[in-house]
Order: C-alpha cells, then structure tokens, then sequence
C-alpha cells in the first residue's frame, strides 16, 4: 500500500516537472529514469502499471491524439522483468541505461527531431544528460526504498 | 502396498513456443492501452487536463511575476517611451473599434431591412499559452482557457503580427482549437496535419483548402485551388468565412516556395483538375505566447 502512494507521489511531481521542463523546450524525461529505476529497485509490475498511466495522463495533458508516451513509457521497465532485483551503485551500466533512455522516449517524434534545426544536437545533449542524471536518480530511488522499507527492503533483498 | 516411488507425472507437451508468447504479450499489451485510449479518450484528456491545470497555472503565475519584475528593472526612460507609444497605439485601436461599432450597426439595420438571418458574431476570449512539447512546438500548444471560457472544438484562434508585411499590427490566424476541458484547450497551428480550413487568395479572389504540412518545413498547402487562375509567390491568403466558426478576411499567411525535398513547384496542376500552392504562416508560430479565441455569440 505504501508503495502505491510512494508511485502516486512521484508519477504527480514527475509528470509537473517533465511538463514544464518540455514547456520550456527542454526535453527531460524525469518520468522515463524514475520508472526504469523504480521498476529494478521497488516493483517491476507496479512500475509497469504506473508508467502506463502516467505514460497516457502525460499524452491527455500535452493533447496527443496518439498514446506515445503511454507506450514508451512502460517499454522502460520491461527490461526490469528479466533482472534480479538489486541496489543500484552507479557504474558504467547506469551510465549506458541514462544515454538510452532520452531516444527510446524521442523514438515516436524522431523524424521530427532529425529534421529540425538543432534536433540532433539537443537530442545528443539530453543523451548526455540522462547519462549523468540517471546514476543519481537510481541510486535516490534504490536509497530511499531501502529507508522506506518497499520493494528491495520488502524482499529481503536490500542492504548492499 | 503402496509404492514409496511417487509417480512420474508424463511432461506436457509445451506446443507454443516460448519466444511467441513473450512477443505476444507486448502486442496484446499495445492493442489494450490503444484500444483503452481511443475508447474513453475524450472523458480521461479532461479529467487529467483539468486535474494538473492548477499546477501548470501556477507555475504560469511564477513565470509571469518574474517577467513583471525582470521588466521593473529596465531603465524609467526606456519604460516611460514604450507607456508613451502604446497609449497611442490603444488611442488608435480605440477609433478603430468605434467605427468598427458604427459598422456592426449599420449592418445590423441592413440585414434587419433585407429580412436576412441575424449575424451573432464573435466573443474574444484571451488566453495564454501554458504548454508546449518540443517535438511538437510549432504544431500544437495549450492554452489557459477551456469549455467554462465558451470555448469550443472548431474554434479560431489569433495572434498577434507586430511587423506585417503591409505595416499595420494586426491580428493573425495562429490555428484551430481540436480538444478542450473545462479550463484547457488544445490549439492545433495552421502547420499542424489535423488544422484544415477553408481559404481564399487576396489577389486572385480563389477559394481553396488550407491542410497543415508538419513543422519540419513549417509550411501549409493549399489545395483545390481552380486552374484559371494565375498565382503569384507572396500573394495573401486569407480566411473565406464560409464556416459558421470562422470569420472572413483574417490573414494566414502567404504563397512560397515549395518546401525543401517536397518536389514540388510552388504552384502545381494537381491531377489535372485543381490547382495547389504553398503557404508560409503570417507569423512565427514558434514564438506565440498570447493568444485570442474568437468564440461563438
């Protein structure tokens, strides 16, 4: 139960803060390193669930007629599915996961990002980004599970 | 005597292979969220509109006070000039809606004598922009106002040209409003594939349908255009006013050169029957952060 009110916290902030960063022209996507993190270090199948949802709320509010985020979203933690749950130290695969994640979530628009001016160059820069971002957030989520005692402390799995 | 052996239960055989079911369930997946989505599409973008539109709000209201203060900072002189002009810019405006009103009733007693239907007009509702995507930037926008405004899908809505071609700032058609929620609406530009709208050329008095060609080329076209007409690079394109949502005469854009790798000319024979041109907006829509709605009476 509490970790459903700790993916409903975060799903909100997250969403607010993705938004406005995107409104700004900056394309961040804090939802996309919280639930690829969330999914190996709390829960994969609540992840999964609330990736959906808050995949889908962020194509209703941007006003997409089409569900990209509501499909790539989710398509971040499948990987955690096939993975043992562990506590993230950031390290060269955290690192290579943050630099994919951006252009798994630009894949739906990357016509577009290709072929506007400076579209390539701010989509390298946001890979760049998430490398460096995404270490920090897995290892704040992976931190504060533990503390909280859902997912990996939950398990019995925790504690590195 | 019973047997200490348990039985050997024979394995069943497995006919689906594993590789098959773990690529079915993303496609089942995929048709579930699609099918969800398209099925209570318009109830969910409402609610999930209207429920994050506080937050956006305020953090428009933090954005809007720091410009108000970034503004403070800027030299009395330099201030007290921009005052200066648009007072008289508002003094103008305000002789032009005055004649505009003598106008509107003349019509009104016209249209009374010749027993025509009674025009209702337009409402003005003022809104801005609240949010934007990158990859989408110059396509769609939301904006601050939404059904409680008046505000309907089909709706114009207008920007602002500060530097026009013919010299007067005027009001501009920036696109169309596709989705609204009781205080949001989205606004697809004339850019955008799913804004479509009939138009007529100023010069040639032809009367074609505006389509939205992506924002990579940051172009419309104009198509159905008739063949007997010549068309020129630069002509105006301007609303008809044949919709009972949109006013005639409301700049768009102008004619152009075909975008880069459409592979067309400007102006083309489109299979023999109908003309199409290119049209390039009125004004950057990359830019536009105030906006007007013309609503029904």
């Amino acid at each position: 139960m509490f970790a459903f009110f700790y993916f409903t916290l975060w799903s909100i902030l997250l969403l607010i803060a993705e938004s406005l960063l995107r409104s700004v022209g900056l394309s961040v996507p804090l939802l996309g390193f919280f639930f690829a993190a969330a999914a190996i270090a709390v829960s994969p199948g609540m992840a999964f669930g609330f990736a959906l949802a808050s995949g889908i709320a962020m194509d209703f509010v941007l006003g997409y007629t089409m569900p990209w985020d509501g499909l790539m979203l989710p398509l971040l933690t499948i990987p955690a599915f096939f993975l043992k749950k562990v506590q993230f130290v950031p390290g060269v695969l955290e690192f290579l996961a943050g630099a994919i994640i951006p252009p798994v979530m630009a894949l739906p628009h990357i016509r577009t990002s290709l072929t506007t001016p400076d579209g390539f160059a701010s989509l390298l820069m946001c890979c760049l980004f998430g490398a460096v971002l995404f270490p920090i957030v897995a290892a704040l989520i992976s931190h504060s599970s533990v503390r909280l005692k859902i997912g990996l402390a939950g398990t019995g799995a925790g504690g590195a | 005597m019973a047997s200490s052996k348990p039985a050997i239960r024979p394995k069943k055989k497995n006919n689906v292979p594993r590789i098959v079911l773990f690529a079915a369930i993303p496609v089942v997946l995929a048709a579930l969220v699609l099918t969800g989505f398209f099925t209570f599409r318009r109830t969910l973008a409402r609610f999930s509109m209207d429920f994050y539109y506080p937050f956006f709000q305020a953090a428009k209201h933090v954005e809007l006070s720091a410009a108000r203060q970034a503004l403070a900072l800027q030299p009395r002189q330099k201030l007290a000039l921009a005052v200066e002009q648009l007072q008289r810019q508002n003094a103008m405006l305000a002789a032009q809606v005055q004649r505009l009103r003598e106008m509107e009733a003349d019509n009104e007693r016209l249209r009374q004598e010749l027993r025509m239907p009674r025009w209702s007009g337009y409402n003005e509702v003022y809104a801005e922009v609240i949010l934007r995507d990158p990859s989408t930037w110059s396509e769609q926008f939301v904006i601050s106002k939404g059904l409680n405004d008046g505000i309907e899908t089909g709706d114009l809505v207008l920007t602002f040209d500060f530097a026009p071609r013919g010299g007067t700032p005027s009001c501009v058609l920036a696109g169309r409003v596709v989705e609204t929620s009781a205080r949001t609406s989205v606004v697809a530009t004339i850019v955008n594939p799913a804004c479509r709208l009939s138009v007529t050329l100023a010069e040639s008095g032809a009367n074609g349908t505006l389509t939205g060609n992506g924002s990579s080329s940051m172009t419309a076209l104009v198509s159905r255009l008739p063949l007997k007409n010549k068309y020129g690079i630069g002509e105006m394109v301007l609303t008809s006013g044949f919709s009972e949502r949109t006013p005639r005469g409301i700049c768009v854009g102008y004619l152009t050169d075909a975008p880069v790798g459409a592979n067309r000319a400007a102006v083309v024979h489109d299979g023999g029957l109908y003309a199409e041109a290119w049209m390039t907006p009125a004004v950057s829509l990359d830019a536009i952060r105030f906006v007007v709605v013309l609503t029904g009476k």
